[in-house]
């Protein structure tokens, strides 16, 4: 009998806890109709609790959802180049945004929104036989107004088991060699992910973003500054805030390439080489913030 | 008598017959399936070796001399060198799987360097925490279960035993198999005759029959973890780094011209770049050497970049990553240096 009154109230918990996690379910969200509706975005690296590869993997998956959905979504390697460079990205695990400059940031990315994960957490709880696990956390899709486009709030969690919608999840945590954090924990940032995306609506249709990108101009110059190797700069005029990088041989494929603060569009780069070791030809790669490339090459 | 012959033959036969072969016990988590296919990555930790002391197979790891001492420590005590045996057997074959496997040599140097002692490393409650520091999805663990030999009148048997238990990153059991397989020597229809086998049960058992068996029950628990069938073609391991830093020390934040110079040891015939922060990031480093050791190689990479105007940051931290391309797929991993630099290129 006491058996049997624990069983039930066992059963009443987990009827009252399912009932509290079906609550939670659904996305908490708003858009403000009287903003227009951004072309091009940027998403900026997410704060919060959660470990880092969790919070990366997230980001990775906002990227590519929201460019499902037909948005012009910056590069996030693009992004925190250039958050490096305005100096405010110094360590992504401990990124927090500065709601201040976010107008700053956007227009130093020339997108029109940029969106910001903040509160980005997971949490996890065992109770008697229950196993509760959720990640969640809140996002804003802000441009120079004071009050984001539109804004969300979310959580998603279960009780045990792992679903996973999609492959997505793997292919991005490849790419980012993200691993080591449970696979349950994965199976929720892309329901997470999913469910937040849903709620935007789709991109406007045939909208394009700015002019390829270009390079030109390339040119290598040797110094030898002592006796055992030899300097090799290379310099190139390319898109202004793209990416540059040359590949001057073996060993020297993807050096990267930076632009001169007072001169836009004026790119340099440098290697050393064994003395006597320096390839004769150059090829300068320059990518644009959506990934659009463009090469040329030079020669001594 | 010919016929009386012939029935005690066959009687013996019968004996044996019904005690050799395969015992087998699976237990898969509904998941498994779904992760196995996206490509988990796991770390195959040392195995144990929990046989029972009663007829313990010490005497065949004598036969196996050539083999132990390319796979194992041979000076190791005899527990420790079969279960290196095994462990180095699954190792092989999970590279005929679509599972991403990190190289053994890394997990032994992590686990010295964290002082994680045997116990510890062999238990399954130290998921968690070994699959967060070394960078896995799941963690394996085995025991070999068996390595024994059992008398059956006239028939002796060798028996293998081995148990695999695959764990997640979160503590979840994903997959376990035990499994035991034996090799018979006499009349059951082993490599002695029908009168060595009652004079010398055990010596028909060579070092090469050992070595099947051993390379049959691995092959087998690990087409159980795989599914189904393995590959034909092994894939490479999960390449590793060990170290990563500054290749001389730098004092205040690096200047125009100035070289910040990265060196990292690790898995050899890789691809290896370092990050500077998120600033610039990606920089090649090249291969200078490669130290031999018969846990596994182990590469020099090194590498540097060349400050320009422009470069101005604080506190950055460093990081490498290392590649090794497939035909399959890529496999990479990150590491972080534990101290930041700063640049100063106005």
């Amino acid at each position: 009998m006491r058996s049997s009154g624990a069983a039930a109230t066992v059963a009443a918990l987990k009827v009252v806890l399912l009932a509290g996690a079906a609550a939670c379910a659904g996305v908490s969200h708003s858009l403000d109709p009287s903003q227009p509706v951004p072309k091009s975005i940027a998403v900026l690296p997410f704060a919060g609790s959660a470990d880092q590869l969790a919070r990366d993997c997230a980001r990775s998956l906002f990227e590519t959802r929201l460019a499902a959905r037909g948005y012009a979504v910056a590069e996030s390697a693009w992004v925190d180049r250039r958050l490096s460079e305005l100096g405010d990205l110094r360590d992504p695990s401990d990124y927090m945004s500065d709601a201040e400059r976010i107008g700053e940031v956007r227009r130093a990315l020339d997108v029109d929104a940029v969106l910001v994960g903040s509160a980005i957490d997971e949490s996890s709880f065992q109770w008697v036989v229950l196993r509760r696990h959720s990640f969640g956390g809140e996002l804003a899709l802000r441009g120079d107004a004071s009050r984001p486009w539109w804004r969300a709030s979310h959580r998603a969690g279960g009780f045990g088991g792992l679903v996973l919608r999609s492959g997505q999840i793997f292919t991005e945590l490849r790419a980012q060699s993200a691993h080591g954090t449970p696979m349950a924990t994965l199976a929720l940032i892309d329901e997470f992910v999913e469910d937040v995306v849903d709620t935007l609506p789709p991109a406007p249709a045939d909208e394009r973003i700015g002019d390829a990108p270009f390079v030109r101009d390339v040119r290598l110059q040797r110094a030898d500054p002592d006796a055992d190797r030899t300097r090799v700069t290379v310099s190139a005029t390319a898109s202004p805030r793209a990416s540059l990088r040359f590949d001057l041989g073996p060993g020297h494929i993807g050096v990267p390439m930076v632009e001169d603060p007072g001169r836009p569009g004026a790119f340099v780069g440098a290697c050393d080489f064994a003395a006597g070791d320096v390839g004769a030809t150059v090829t300068v790669r320059a990518r644009d913030a959506f990934g659009r490339v463009a090469t040329a090459e030079g020669a001594r | 008598m010919i016929a009386f012959n012939r029935r005690l033959a066959l009687l013996l036969a019968i004996v044996p017959l019904g005690c050799s072969g395969v015992d087998v016990r699976r237990e898969v988590a509904p998941e498994f399936a779904m992760l196995r296919e996206a490509g988990l990555r796991i770390a195959v930790m040392p195995f144990a070796t929990t046989a029972p002391q009663s007829g313990f197979l010490g005497d065949a790891l004598e036969s196996l001399g050539g083999v132990l001492a390319l796979s194992a420590n041979s000076a190791s005590p005899p527990r420790e060198r079969v279960a290196g045996l095994l462990r180095a057997d699954v190792v092989g074959w999970l590279q005929q799987t679509g599972l991403e496997v990190v190289e053994p040599w890394h997990i032994d140097t992590q686990l010295a360097h964290a002082k994680v002692s045997p116990e510890a490393a062999r238990s399954t409650e130290s998921a968690a925490g070994i699959a967060q520091a070394l960078g896995v999805d799941a963690v394996l663990y085995g025991d070999v279960t068996r390595w024994n030999r059992s008398y059956y009148v006239v028939q002796s048997f060798a028996e293998v035993g081995l148990h695999l238990t695959l764990v997640d990153a979160g503590g979840r059991r994903l997959f376990e198999t035990e499994r035991a397989e034996s090799l018979g020597a006499g009349i059951g229809g082993g490599p002695t005759g029908y009168v060595s086998a009652v004079t010398a049960p055990l010596a028909g058992l060579s070092g090469e029959h050992l070595r099947e068996l051993t390379r049959s029950i691995t092959r087998n628990a690990v087409a159980d973890l795989n599914g189904g069938e393995l590959g034909v073609v092994p894939g490479p391991l999960t390449p590793k780094l060990t170290v990563v830093g500054l290749a001389a020390t730098h004092d205040g934040p690096f200047r125009i011209g100035e070289r910040v110079e990265v060196i990292a040891v690790g898995s050899p015939g890789c691809e290896v770049r370092f990050d500077i922060g998120r600033l610039r990031t990606e920089v090649p480093m090249v291969q200078t050497s490669v130290m031999a050791d018969p846990r596994g190689d182990r590469a020099t990479y090194v590498g540097h970049y060349v400050l320009q105007p422009g470069d101005t940051a604080v506190d950055l931290p460093l990081g490498c990553t290392i590649r090794r391309g497939a035909a399959r797929r890529s496999l990479s991993t990150w590491y972080r240096w534990e101290r930041r630099l700063s640049l100063d290129a106005r």
